[in-house]
């Protein structure tokens, strides 16, 4: 792996998310080829590059949704296994947010929200239902507690996502494009729900295409193509001045419109 | 008229002279089995989708083998057949129960599998997420969205599963269409009406099944009802 591509995390905070040489194959077709990425605690990680570069299939290799063949994932000083209990461990202690939502319609946004407290942390009903006003309430739709997925905005749906992420308490929280489904009116709203997340120190990795968002709270943006880490720079760095030429052709494409 | 003659027997069997029997016999019947063949299908469906393929595969040939046959050949089976082989005698009612549970339930089974394999794989994904196990995810989401998107089949089940309480009268349980063939047998000269009864009762009753199917459809469908606005301007 060439010096020039790793730029490691400065400061003295520890590294929670560790991705060591990992491989990942769809039958023949590699998806990962060496990916290579530390992510410190209170860091956000933006990772951007063409579709099919692997990044939506990266950041669902932290919480073991995907496989992988080779390589290794630490996450807490604990490698990434698959027995069931250290798998749900792992998956409470890393939130995600999926592009499509993935709410459950069947259940008011309050429900969506105390569902997995109630069943994996054993709350009762009321603690899980204090703790799902909160949330709500912080994402700004206290309002909304009652409501079914399908009657509110897709702005509004990925807000009750995110806070049905932050009900179990994670300490990282991972974004799988999580605006790239919503109306251009609503992308500002979402955005702004995470923007407060990262101020208050959540660790974050977050697969976007929302460059600008990217320039304002990014520490460090990782750029892949085809499966590999081409570039890891802080922002100011990469969407000035890119090292790699397929970094620079993405960006002139991405940032003219 | 001949049907209010026999309206008693009808409807409650020998009761209180004897078992409870009739139409009375075919609703127990029907609500018992409903239910057990529902859990029954619970089962098959979770078992159908095991990742154990030894699970998997044992589930789907014991339903395919119980779906290939007559409900009426499954019942004599079990009815007559077990006992030789087991030693275990049910009473006639037993066997019914018993037999229609399973299946139906076969089939149930089968068409909850096809609605857990139409909830969208992001359900399971969001849920896994936040740490539920598989049988939480099971339990809580797939399975409440599959029984909905399946209604409609299991309207269709739920129609067949009360007809089809009439064979257990042929092992002798007098149920209402044993009741009505007794009747028949017995006044032998007005078999329209004695038939054309026993026909609308079960039309009524399939009706009402079929009603209830569309009232759950409407009160889960969870999406948006376009609704007339009242103060819209055309």
């Amino acid at each position: 792996m060439s010096s020039n591509t790793q730029e490691h995390a400065t400061g003295t905070k520890p590294v929670i998310v560790s991705m060591r040489h990992v491989n990942k194959f769809y039958g023949t077709h590699q998806v990962l080829d060496d990916v290579c990425l530390d992510v410190a605690q209170g860091e956000v990680i933006v990772v951007c590059g063409p579709s099919g570069s692997g990044k939506s299939t990266c950041i669902r290799c932290i919480n073991q949704l995907e496989p992988i063949q080779a390589g290794e994932i630490v996450v807490f000083g604990e490698p990434v296994d698959t027995s069931r209990g250290s798998l749900s461990r792992l998956r409470t202690k890393v939130g995600m947010v999926f592009q499509q939502f993935n709410l459950y319609p069947h259940k008011t946004a309050l429900e969506n929200v105390m569902l997995a407290p109630m069943k994996v942390k054993k709350l009762s009903r009321q603690e899980a239902e204090v703790i799902g006003m909160k949330l709500l309430t912080r994402v700004g739709l206290a309002a909304k507690a009652g409501a079914y997925p399908a009657f509110l905005s897709g702005g509004q749906q990925q807000r009750v996502a995110i806070a049905r992420a932050l009900a179990m308490q994670p300490e990282v929280m991972l974004f799988d494009e999580p605006t790239s489904a919503l109306d251009p009116e609503m992308i500002q709203e979402v955005l702004d729900v995470m923007i407060s997340l990262a101020k208050e120190g959540m660790t974050m990795v977050i697969v976007t295409h929302e460059m600008n968002f990217a320039r304002r709270v990014a520490d460090r943006v990782v750029f892949m193509d085809a499966g590999k880490v081409l570039e890891i720079a802080p922002p100011e760095q990469f969407f000035t001045a890119p090292r790699e030429e397929r970094a620079q052709q993405f960006l002139s494409k991405i940032l003219s419109h | 008229m001949v049907i209010l003659d026999n309206l008693r027997f009808l409807l409650l069997g020998p009761f209180p002279n004897g078992p409870i029997g009739g139409l009375a016999l075919t609703i127990i019947l029907s609500l018992l089995v409903g239910i057990c063949a529902f859990c029954y299908g619970i089962l098959v469906a979770g078992l159908a989708l095991s990742t154990s393929k030894v699970i998997s595969g044992t589930t789907q040939l014991v339903t395919t083998l119980i779906r290939s046959l007559p409900s009426l050949v499954f019942l004599f089976w079990l009815y007559f057949l077990l006992p030789a082989l087991l030693g275990v005698q049910f009473t006639p009612l037993q066997s019914a129960v018993i037999a229609l549970s399973i299946y139906q339930g076969s089939f149930i089974g089968e068409d909850l599998r096809s609605g857990l394999n139409a909830v969208a794989r992001g359900q399971s994904e969001a849920g896994a997420a936040t740490g539920l196990s598989s049988m939480q995810i099971f339990w809580h989401i797939r399975l409440p969205q599959a029984v909905r998107l399946t209604i409609p089949a299991l309207v269709n089940r739920y129609i067949n599963l009360f007809l089809y309480t009439s064979t257990a009268s042929v092992v002798g349980v007098l149920e209402f269409t044993g009741t009505v063939t007794l009747v028949n047998n017995r006044l032998l000269v007005h078999p329209i009406q004695v038939f054309g009864f026993a026909a609308l009762v079960y039309f009524l009753f399939c009706l009402g099944i079929a009603s209830v199917g569309r009232y759950l459809e409407g009160r889960w469908s969870w999406s948006r009802k376009i609704t007339r606005s009242s103060s819209s301007s055309a």
